[in-house]
């Protein structure tokens, strides 16, 4: 595993800077599979701090706007051949944080550095909050039926 | 991206440790301890009652797994039994085995 992690480090560097030329590659790109990668570990409720959260409900309900931010609480740095990560998110009661933050970790990694050929440099993840069974009666659950017909 | 079936850490499929586990004859089943955290967690799923954690310094990850075993046999025979299972999926590993219940 770390001999082909390593492997691939070093043909990364060749792979995106040729002499040939070169492959650059959009924050957002970094973002949006950095954004799919953590949701996708068991344990995640959603991406974001506070305030990403609450723009991104409003965005959502803008006619247009694309629907839900793939990218939502994650902040990413690109260079030419590393990046580096940050993610805010919130966690599913009852998980064990520091062990899923890992799985989110080495997911990330592994994602951006197989659809990217990007050297991960660093993924910092901030926990923001923690989703309790009892939440779900707030602000996800469904829309109060109308009072008029 | 990796499928639940597939994800590695550091090397090691944490199912298919599970399932080394699940088939010593001691072993009931698996757990999440008493707050149901322990696990792996990985794209697509947990694997409840087996952490393998990644060491520092690269190598052989540590591994722990929290069972429940079956009344009656010893509870060292059943720590042996999973290590002796593990010996081979996990070579050289540090082992933990936490035995969180009995049952028949």
């Amino acid at each position: 595993m770390t001999e082909s992690t390593k492997s691939d480090a070093a043909k990364t560097s060749t792979e995106l800077v040729s002499s040939q030329g070169k492959t650059t590659i959009a924050d957002t790109v970094v973002a949006k599979i950095a954004g799919m990668a953590a949701r996708e570990v068991h344990g995640v409720y959603r991406l974001g701090g506070g305030t990403a959260r609450a723009f991104g409900a409003i965005r959502e309900r803008i006619p247009g706007s694309g629907g839900p931010n793939v990218s939502q609480g994650v902040s990413v740095e690109v260079g030419e051949t590393q990046a580096a990560v940050d993610i805010d998110v919130v966690v599913e009661y009852g998980v064990a944080i520091a062990d899923l933050a890992a799985g989110i970790r080495r997911n990330v990694i592994q994602s951006l550095q197989q659809m990217t050929g990007l050297q991960v440099v660093e993924v910092n993840i901030a926990v923001d909050d923690i989703h309790l069974p009892s939440d779900e009666s707030g602000d996800d659950a469904e829309p109060t039926p109308s009072r008029v017909q | 991206m990796t499928s639940p079936g597939r994800a590695l850490v550091a090397g090691v499929d944490p199912q298919v440790v599970a399932a080394a586990v699940l088939a010593c004859p001691a072993v009931v089943r698996l757990s999440g301890g008493p707050f149901g955290a322990a696990g792996t967690y990985l794209p697509g799923g947990r694997v409840t009652g087996v952490v393998v954690r990644e060491v520092a310094g690269g190598g052989a990850p540590d591994v722990a797994v929290h069972l429940v075993v079956r009344a009656g046999v010893p509870v060292a025979e059943a720590a042996e039994q999973v290590r002796t299972a593990l010996v081979v999926v996990v070579p050289g590993s540090r082992v933990d085995v936490h035995l969180e219940d009995v049952e028949d």
